[in-house]
């Protein structure tokens, strides 16, 4: 099966794009073996809803995140450099995704047979 | 595409999906993005594919989708076909190379 890594850089909330880019994910996982890779402010998509303010119309769609391995996303990963740079820690996220210094990031790339860019 | 290169398809996601717009009348000093987008797809027998959950956010929709929802009318342009976020990831998987602009 094909390998497909899902780069997911948008914030949540101002506009729609951090949830479509997750809908694109959860597709994928049904025709490849998809994983994910939180960077820059994608990483605040983790932030859990519990300490995040609900911004209607926007919906905490990241409540689904801790479904990803019943879809056989099994490989998430986080960026440590856009994590830290924003100031998170651990306790901030729903899930827990593997944190990767950017040099591992770049090797990760270079694992898969396709990469898509949201 | 001169070089010898085909395009399996152009798959037109978030809100990328407005160029799809029919009813958008660009001012006549400003580019026309539709029209660029129905004459490269013309001249090149392109497949342009929308992803319908952005177009119904966005009000772009097909006949079938107006009378579906009950819109007075359709607002999909001419040379886009709207379907679903398979049609990505079918493309990303027979494609050489996928390539992404603007996320």
């Amino acid at each position: 099966m094909r390998q497909i890594l899902f780069v997911l850089s948008h914030g949540p909330g101002s506009t729609i794009a951090a949830q479509e880019s997750f809908d694109a994910l959860l597709a994928g996982s049904a025709f490849a073996e998809a994983s994910a890779l939180f960077i820059g402010n994608g990483v605040l998509q983790l932030i859990t809803s519990d300490s995040q303010l609900e911004m209607p119309p926007r919906k905490n769609f990241n409540v689904a995140f801790s479904a990803m391995p019943d879809f056989d996303i099994h490989r998430i990963y986080c960026c440590a450099a856009s994590f830290h740079e924003r100031g998170l820690i651990h306790q901030d996220l729903c899930i827990r995704p593997k944190l990767l210094q950017p040099d591992a990031v770049a090797e990760l790339w270079k694992t898969f047979d396709r990469v898509l860019c949201f | 595409m001169d070089d010898g290169h085909d395009i399996y398809r152009v798959f037109f996601y978030h809100d990328a999906v407005l160029v799809a717009n029919r009813f958008q009348s660009p001012p006549q000093d400003e580019f026309d993005i539709l029209a660029a987008w129905q004459t490269l797809a013309q001249t090149y027998n392109l497949d342009l594919c929308l992803c319908i959950a952005s177009c119904l956010r966005r009000g772009i929709v097909n006949s079938e989708e107006a009378e579906r929802f009950e819109h007075l009318g359709d607002s999909l342009a001419s040379g886009f076909s709207i379907s679903g976020l398979g049609q990505l990831i079918e493309a990303t998987l027979v494609a050489d190379r996928t390539i992404t602009f603007g996320a």
